[in-house]
């Protein structure tokens, strides 16, 4: 893997927004305004490294099946969840409910040497339109402007790989009789817009394969106690295609009901037992009590133990020693003298510390919202992310290695000034040589 | 000549919604394993609707009251504070009871979900 640099397209802000990256720039706390898209650089890779990466991604994404099997077993207690809530994981698991994607972060050399992988996003992962649209369309403008070759390729079949999956999620409902209507719910409560952006993607891209779909916000979704079903907002007599429907409150009104939704929202919120805005009632007691008939929910329960940061100590168990994995523990450093601390819970870094063999440490200064119910927490040791340096200093990638049904589709690159991925990493697109 | 497979996307659309009109939607109407009954919470002595944890945590004069659903889930609940009449204080054998009627009265509560106060989004 290499980097290179390039004179940023023309007018390249603008473009980045056309293809629904619109939540790009960002302010500091000192004032000064960071682009999270980096128009300037890009990523090559050789064929052989990108089958090998891909090959890499698929057995890690067999080893966490494996992995969560065993976290099912109870082996590292319940993971932070009640006891209800990881009942329902396990319950999802053995049903093998079916799932729509997950992405890897992965930390790699660039010189052929095995991936490290640093977590497992299975249940809300973001991050999807830079490296399944925004780059696509980088690489296209990028060959017809004369800066990359004819021909050139990219590892970025992210796209297609979604409708194609969705169409399978699509037939596989139809034939279970529960309709070809999919709701697509995210949480008002992000400002920043960015779950709301991507919830609009995958609706673009459910309706690709042929789902009827309808957005809806996480406090909008309703329950309705006589039907004992998830409903959405009240609508228009007729107003679907789909039949699933029961009589509204006003004459000529009727509320849909869900049998098939797909929430950026993490699980262990909406069966934390304390999720609720204004309601009176908790909702994710329904989730668990009526589980068998409370229609399919994307990602499904199980990713509750695939975005678990005890899968690493679940996968360091089966799998010690392995060449794509980081020591993890569930207990202390275990001897360890450089390693990250993790909450069980937690994403964007929130809630993680850095501890030093010098006896530094870095913290992150947001705990996570949500701690485990014991306050569980990771030892994983720590792993120096490589440094591909520009003209202006370092940069240190992580690949965002994405799944879509076991499958490895494509890489989505973020570069940070320093050894620790923030929130102010850049997006950088990438290319196969040819 | 080159014959390996690409690997990136050969087409990437947004925004389009493709409503492709053979799509078959399921049939019937509802699930068909709706209850009975609402259960809800009533202050026995004046009849009028209590939150459920009043009958959860076995407040006095507190008891489970069962109202029943004629028209699959309609309206005659009442809310909480008002008048809950025309029920029974005990489930008819071989019926169901739905729990988890709003406390507002009418067939939807809303809200249960979308609250955990996170300010930058939930994706990671």
């Amino acid at each position: 893997m290499r980097r290179l640099e390039l004179a940023p397209r023309v007018d390249w802000e603008r473009k980045i927004q056309q293809t629904g990256l619109i939540y790009s720039r960002s302010t500091r706390d000192d004032g000064t305004v960071s682009d999270y898209w980096n128009d300037g650089a890009a990523y090559t890779f050789t064929l052989a490294e990108v089958e090998s990466l891909e090959r890499q991604t698929e057995r890690l994404h067999g080893m966490c099946l494996e992995a969560a099997r065993y976290l099912a077993s109870g082996d590292l207690g319940t993971l932070g969840l009640r006891r209800e809530a990881f009942e329902l994981a396990a319950w999802s698991l053995r049903r093998d409910e079916p799932d729509l994607y997950g992405r890897f972060d992965l930390a790699y050399a660039g010189d052929g040497s095995p991936a490290k992988m640093l977590e497992y996003n299975g249940d809300t992962p973001t991050g999807l339109i830079e490296a399944s649209v925004t780059q696509w369309h980088w690489l296209r403008e990028r060959v017809a402007a004369g800066d990359l070759d004819e021909g050139t390729d990219q590892w970025n079949g992210i796209h297609e790989a979604l409708v194609r999956r969705w169409r399978v999620l699509l037939h596989r409902s139809l034939s279970e009789g529960q309709g070809g209507r999919i709701f697509v719910a995210h949480s008002d409560l992000d400002t920043h817009g960015e779950d709301w952006d991507t919830v609009a993607y995958l609706r673009d891209l459910a309706g690709e394969a042929g789902w009827e779909h309808t957005g809806i916000e996480m406090k909008d979704i309703g329950w309705h106690a006589g039907e004992r079903s998830f409903v959405g907002m009240p609508e228009p007599v007729g107003s679907s295609r789909s039949l699933f429907a029961v009589a509204g409150d006003e004459p000529e009104t009727q509320y849909p009901l869900i049998r098939s939704i797909f929430k950026l929202y993490p699980w262990e919120d909406l069966v934390g037992g304390d999720d609720r805005a204004s309601g009176d009632q908790e909702f994710g007691d329904f989730l668990v009590r009526d589980r068998d008939r409370v229609g399919r929910w994307y990602e499904p329960a199980w990713k509750m133990f695939l975005s678990n940061k005890l899968l690493l100590v679940a996968l360091w168990r089966l799998y010690p020693g392995h060449e794509n994995l980081l020591p993890s523990f569930a207990d202390g450093p275990n001897g360890m003298t450089d390693y990250v601390v993790k909450p069980v819970f937690g994403r964007e870094g929130d809630g993680i510390s850095v501890h030093r063999a010098d006896g530094s440490v870095v913290a992150s200064p947001h705990e996570y919202r949500r701690a485990g119910t014991s306050g569980e927490r990771v030892w994983q040791r720590y792993h120096e992310l490589p440094d591909f340096p520009g003209g202006a200093g370092s940069n240190h990638p992580v690949l965002g290695s994405w799944v879509v049904d076991g499958t490895a589709f494509g890489v989505g690159i973020r570069e940070s000034d320093g050894p620790i991925t923030d929130y102010y990493c850049r997006f950088v697109p990438n290319v196969i040589e040819g | 000549m080159s014959t390996r497979q690409r690997r990136a996307s050969t087409a990437v659309s947004i925004g389009v919604v493709a409503a492709l009109a053979a799509t078959l939607t399921g049939c019937g109407e509802g699930s068909g394993v709706n209850s009975d009954y609402a259960q809800i919470c009533r202050d026995n002595s004046t009849a009028k609707r209590l939150p459920d944890d009043d009958c959860n945590n076995h407040a006095g004069g507190a008891g489970w009251y069962f109202l029943p659903l004629a028209n699959r889930g309609n309206t005659a609940v009442p809310a909480v504070g008002e008048r809950a009449s025309g029920g029974v204080t005990s489930l008819p054998a071989g019926k169901t009871g739905a729990t988890g009627v709003s406390s507002k009265g009418g067939a939807v509560s809303r809200g249960g979900f979308g609250g955990s106060g996170s300010e930058g989004g939930f994706g990671g």
